[in-house]
């Protein structure tokens, strides 16, 4: 996997292969890069920089079909593992249906927790089509948003969830 | 600048001769060492290629490889053992992405003061197994006791000897559901009829890393459960504890007691307590 070879700034960097979203993409990086980094600065900036401790959520990724703090992921440990952003589930021309149901249901106000809040509802519904509100919260525990009070991003995976199981 | 390598061995052979070297740390993928850096390291041996990654019962005891993430602990046992008490601690701690990361052998090689796996491991009497410079198999006393055996040494597994067949409760101390706990309580219990047969308590976040109650242990196990209301609980349930941002040291002292009060009634008398 890894090449070592000095970088620009003298430092020594590392290569590595990623699948994301789909597509393989080759990138070099310092070996205690973080893979939020390593996405944000390779064009990937959908994924957003929060607290950058683990704690905000606004950063998280599907890791191995696993959502996970990108910003608590070392690059080294992610390279060869598929990666989806909220970029490789839908796009403004061809919606996914928890975007769409996230925009109907009101539940978007800056948008800075949108990619990952999205990203979490993805993965809860691929796990359980039909969540109580317990286990939206609990799928959501790691996604805090600021804005919205948490009300409608609930109604949008209600809302999200009546579709898909009746596949509207 | 320091240089880091980082190795992906496929054997524990490969990995453990690794971990032998000077400045050279695993990494199972969990959040230490991502808090901590790497600067003070000059090789991180990546543990993903490890057949670590398991989880088994047979007969009656449980092994959980070291690379098993928290989630992944609580979902698997919840299909083969959900009254386990681990169900509830590691389904609880942290965060979903948080979960999905930490990892058990991460988990046993840190135990922070605000560990969800401490409480639970000393109550199942866990043991930790390892490879390496000090390989073997070391009771939670003697691995925290020592903390240098832990150095060049890999993580392979925890075993839980008695992980079945338990009334539980587990209860850690938050302000929000998404928090550090200033301190958890965790008790196991196994009746027979009015009898209690055993019965085992631990406070962790105090300034013991994990408090045994075997005062309240001692003086219930082989009694009858109205023995309960004769024990002072939130006298013999009290653990020493430092300042937090959650409260005071008597604060915290004296809600432990009280939370221990409850689990032990929860266990004991019937219902069930969970945070």
């Amino acid at each position: 996997m890894s090449e070592v070879s000095p970088a620009w700034w003298g430092g020594i960097e590392m290569k590595g292969s990623f699948i994301v979203n789909g597509k393989k993409a080759e990138w070099s990086f310092a070996p205690d890069a973080v893979l939020l980094d390593v996405l944000r600065n390779n064009g990937h900036t959908e994924v957003h920089r929060g607290c950058g401790e683990g704690e905000c959520g606004a950063c998280a990724v599907i890791l191995e079909g696993r959502l996970v703090n990108s910003c608590q992921v070392f690059a080294a440990s992610a390279a060869g593992q598929k990666i989806t952003t909220v970029a490789g589930i839908g796009s403004i021309h061809s919606p996914h249906p928890i975007q769409q149901a996230f925009v109907e249901a009101g539940a978007i106000q800056c948008g800075f927790c949108t990619p990952a809040m999205i990203l979490a509802v993805f993965c809860l519904l691929q796990k359980t089509p039909n969540p109580t509100d317990d286990e939206i919260r609990k799928a959501l525990d790691g996604n805090l948003c600021r804005c919205t009070g948490y009300v409608k991003i609930f109604e949008a995976v209600r809302l999200a969830a009546r579709r898909m199981s009746s596949n509207e | 600048m320091n240089r880091i390598e980082w190795y992906f061995p496929e054997t524990i052979d490969e990995a453990a001769a690794l971990l032998a070297r000077e400045r050279t740390v695993p990494h199972g993928g969990g959040t230490g060492l991502v808090k901590s850096g790497l600067s003070s390291f000059s090789g991180v041996v990546d543990l993903a290629k490890l057949p670590l990654n398991y989880l088994k019962m047979e007969k009656g005891i449980l092994e959980i490889g070291a690379s098993q993430t928290f989630a992944s602990v609580a979902e698997n046992l919840s299909n083969l053992c959900p009254d386990c008490i681990l169900v509830a601690a590691l389904g609880s701690a942290a965060s979903t992405p948080l979960r999905n990361r930490i990892t058990i052998g991460g988990s046993v090689s840190f135990f922070p003061p605000w560990s969800d796996l401490i409480g639970p491991f000393s109550v199942l009497e866990g043991e930790i197994c390892t490879e390496g410079k000090n390989s073997g198999t070391y009771d939670l006393s003697s691995w925290l006791a020592n903390r240098p055996v832990q150095q060049g040494t890999l993580v392979t597994s925890v075993l839980l000897p008695d992980a079945a067949d338990w009334d539980s409760c587990y209860y850690r101390e938050v302000r929000v559901g998404f928090d550090y706990p200033a301190f958890t309580v965790s008790v196991v219990a196994r009746k027979n009829g009015s009898k209690i047969e055993k019965v085992r308590a631990a406070v962790s976040g105090g300034l013991e890393r994990v408090t045994r109650l075997s005062g309240i242990e001692d003086g219930l196990n082989g009694k009858d459960l109205s023995q309960l209301a004769s024990l002072d609980v939130k006298k013999m349930g009290r653990v020493t504890f430092g300042r937090k941002p959650a409260g005071s040291a008597e604060y915290l002292s004296e809600i432990a007691a009280v939370h221990v009060e409850r689990c032990l009634k929860s266990v004991l008398l019937g219902g069930g307590e969970l945070r």
